[in-house]
């Protein structure tokens, strides 16, 4: 019924907003290889998710998909941290993020994928889309409510 | 007919959707837009106003901003759009469906406008698409501009087209603010269905032929081989005078009783669900003379018979979607049928046939009017009867194959329980023309629901299914073969005659 012209503009600028909000998400609780990595996963995620919401597979079933790409990046962060050889072979430090790193990659991706699902299947579920990446940003410089405008410090020091 | 609880659910359901997008059409926000907004504001509330929080300030006023702006935009476009938008009235145009037809309206493209967007969409008639036309044969780049411009429709049901109602969409590319306004036409469009790879139908030829049909009601033909004892008024010619000079009795030589045989078809085109193929080999079987030299034909919407091409494809078209179906100029969606109240777009006849109402989404209603055209194109003579059939009949339930076809809409106790619909007038019809009926269905390819393990149901949506549904088709067949009813399945897409093992491997496929 609808004329079939496809925007590709808005499916772009959708990645990078997806990669943008994974990174700005990792940002308080990692180093920069898993802020890298989180902005990969999700911006996979989020193609991933675009493609296969045309799939004739169930929504519950892609949601779950999500759902153990998450768990499957806890599982090997939690079965890294506690295999010795892994920190023999790395070295603890370099261990440690690379395991944080597949973490954030996993959990990021995962949340990206089902929610782009979710809002291609179902329109309204785009306003998680809006809502995500808001949140994501303000609670970044949280710190600085209440007149506290010299913080966080790692952002307002260099300004400052 | 009456319509079913789910039917009535279905329609309801449909109502409020229209009225919704009713309302949808003239609130300039969209969903994400009051989500969007309401955000916003609860942000500034809650966050920014009480804990001073500057990101919060700037974020939401930044989306408030932008909220506006779109408003504004999409309201100044679809303004625009109101005072210039029009559509060309009195286009007439013959064409088949599933074919890119140009309607001469031009729809909005605008490059040019910064954050919004036009798409349109055809609401009336019901399942028409925005297709893109075949141009490689036009050489002239002005000329295929032009073309271009225009818009072109693909129409999946045949039927009259008398206007054409589109529901323009202008929006913003974020989606937050949304405007649709409607266009109507008045146009003339006749719709045969397309023929596909249907192209002769030999078979119907022989149907036509029937040379072992005899009927008693024949005209007087043949040698004069009978005797009677003689009766006042009898020419003396016809006397036998040696038996008189035998016997001494009185005997007249009479014609043998003619069981002459049939040359002469007539054919109806029965109205129901997925009939597009059957109306499309009724089509071919008409252009290509397969109803021999000497023909009448009929069709649900057009129960008098008629005898020469241009008015039988006419009927055909008639069948199908009509015109006079139309929405109220209010806009409300609903839908108006004809005048008497009835509730037929097509109603004729004595009141016996059934009416067929398309559950499909076409939303046409016609009456299967068998009966009164048998007898109207049998008062000149005997004739062969060819009727092109759905192939499924109304009120399948396909939940219940094992019980044969039932009429979803009848009661169980009652003797029409498993006959009723058209099936039930064809089977009536049957019943005192022996031998005499042929019916052709026409498929878009035949396939039954694949058979899926436990995970694939759960993981997977059920795929469509590519063709008609083979055991409606199947129980149908039954029904018809024990009847005496010869029964031939004609496939547009092939065009290939289905027999009992293209069926047979069709249900082993599945």
């Amino acid at each position: 019924m609808t004329n079939p012209s496809r925007l590709h503009l808005p499916t772009m600028l959708r990645v990078c907003a997806y990669f943008v909000t994974g990174a700005v998400l990792a940002l308080p609780l990692s180093r920069a290889p898993a802020v890298v990595a989180a902005a990969l996963g999700a911006a996979l995620g989020a193609v991933l998710g675009g493609r296969l919401a045309r799939s004739p597979y169930r929504t519950i079933a892609l949601l779950g998909a999500g759902l153990l790409m998450g768990v499957l990046a806890g599982a090997v962060h939690t079965l890294l941290l506690s295999a010795t050889s892994w920190s023999a072979w790395l070295g603890p430090a370099r261990a440690y993020r690379t395991a944080d790193a597949l973490l954030a990659m996993g959990v990021l991706g995962g949340g990206a994928f089902a929610l782009r699902v979710l809002t291609s299947r179902r329109a309204w579920f785009a306003v998680l889309e809006v809502l995500v990446p808001v949140f994501a940003f303000t609670q970044l410089v949280v710190a600085h409510r209440d007149g506290a405008i010299n913080r966080p410090f790692e952002i307002a020091d260099p300004i400052l | 007919m009456r319509a079913t609880k789910r039917e009535l659910w279905a329609m309801r359901f449909a109502r409020v959707r229209r009225l919704t997008r009713r309302v949808r059409d003239v609130v300039p926000v969209t969903t994400l837009g009051v989500a969007v907004g309401l955000g916003a504001a609860l942000g500034l509330r809650y966050f920014a106003f009480a804990r001073l929080d500057l990101v919060w300030l700037v974020v939401a006023y930044a989306l408030l901003g932008l909220l506006a702006l779109t408003v504004l935009l999409v309201v100044v476009g679809s303004v625009w759009l109101k005072v210039r938008l029009r559509a060309p009235a009195g286009e007439a145009r013959k064409t088949q469906t599933d074919t890119p037809t140009m309607t001469a309206f031009q729809p909005p493209r605008w490059g040019f406008a910064p954050l919004v967007r036009v798409r349109h969409e055809v609401l009336v008639p019901e399942r028409v698409t925005v297709a893109s036309p075949d141009l490689s044969g036009v050489r002239d780049p002005e000329q295929r501009r032009a073309l271009e411009a225009l818009e072109w429709l693909r129409i999946a049901r045949r039927g009259e087209v008398r206007h054409i109602t589109r529901r323009v969409v202008v929006s913003d590319v974020f989606g937050f603010a949304e405007l649709a306004l409607r266009v109507e036409q008045q146009l003339t469009l006749d719709v045969l269905p397309h023929p596909g790879a249907l192209e002769r139908m030999p078979v119907l030829t022989s149907f036509a032929a029937g040379d072992e049909v005899a009927h008693p009601l024949g005209a007087a033909d043949g040698d004069r081989v009978e005797l009677r004892r003689y009766q006042p008024g009898d020419p003396a010619r016809l006397i036998h005078w040696k038996i008189y000079a035998r016997t001494g009795k009185l005997l007249v030589r009479q014609p043998e009783r003619s069981l002459t045989q049939t040359t002469r078809t007539v054919a109806y085109l029965l109205a129901g669900p997925r009939d597009e193929a059957t109306a499309a080999a009724a089509r071919v079987a008409l252009e290509q003379g397969a109803l021999g030299a000497d023909w009448l034909f009929g069709a649900a919407g057009t129960p008098t018979p008629t005898s020469d091409l241009p008015s039988a494809l006419a009927a055909i078209v008639r069948s199908g979607y009509s015109g006079d179906t139309h929405r109220s100029g209010d806009g409300s969606g609903d839908t108006h049928r004809s005048r008497d109240g009835s509730g037929d777009t097509h109603r004729s006849g004595d009141g016996s046939g059934d009416t067929h109402r398309d559950t499909d989404g076409s939303g046409d209603t016609h009456r299967n009017d068998l009966e009164s055209f048998l007898t109207q194109a049998e008062a000149q003579g005997p004739a062969q009867v060819v009727v092109f059939a759905p192939p499924v009949p109304s009120g399948w339930v396909s939940s219940r194959p094992a019980h044969g076809w039932v009429s979803s809409e009848t009661p169980s106790d009652s003797p029409l329980s498993s006959e009723s619909g058209w099936v039930s007038s064809l089977l009536r019809a049957a019943e005192g023309r022996g031998g005499r009926i042929h019916v052709v269905i026409g498929v878009d390819g035949v396939a039954a629901p694949a058979r899926r393990g436990v995970a694939s149901r759960l993981l997977r949506a059920a795929p469509p299914v590519q063709g008609d549904d083979l055991s409606a088709l199947t129980v149908l067949l039954q029904t018809l073969a024990a009847a005496g009813i010869d029964t031939l399945v004609v496939d547009r897409r092939t065009g290939q005659m289905l027999g009992e093992a293209h069926l047979q491997a069709a249900q082993e496929a599945a």
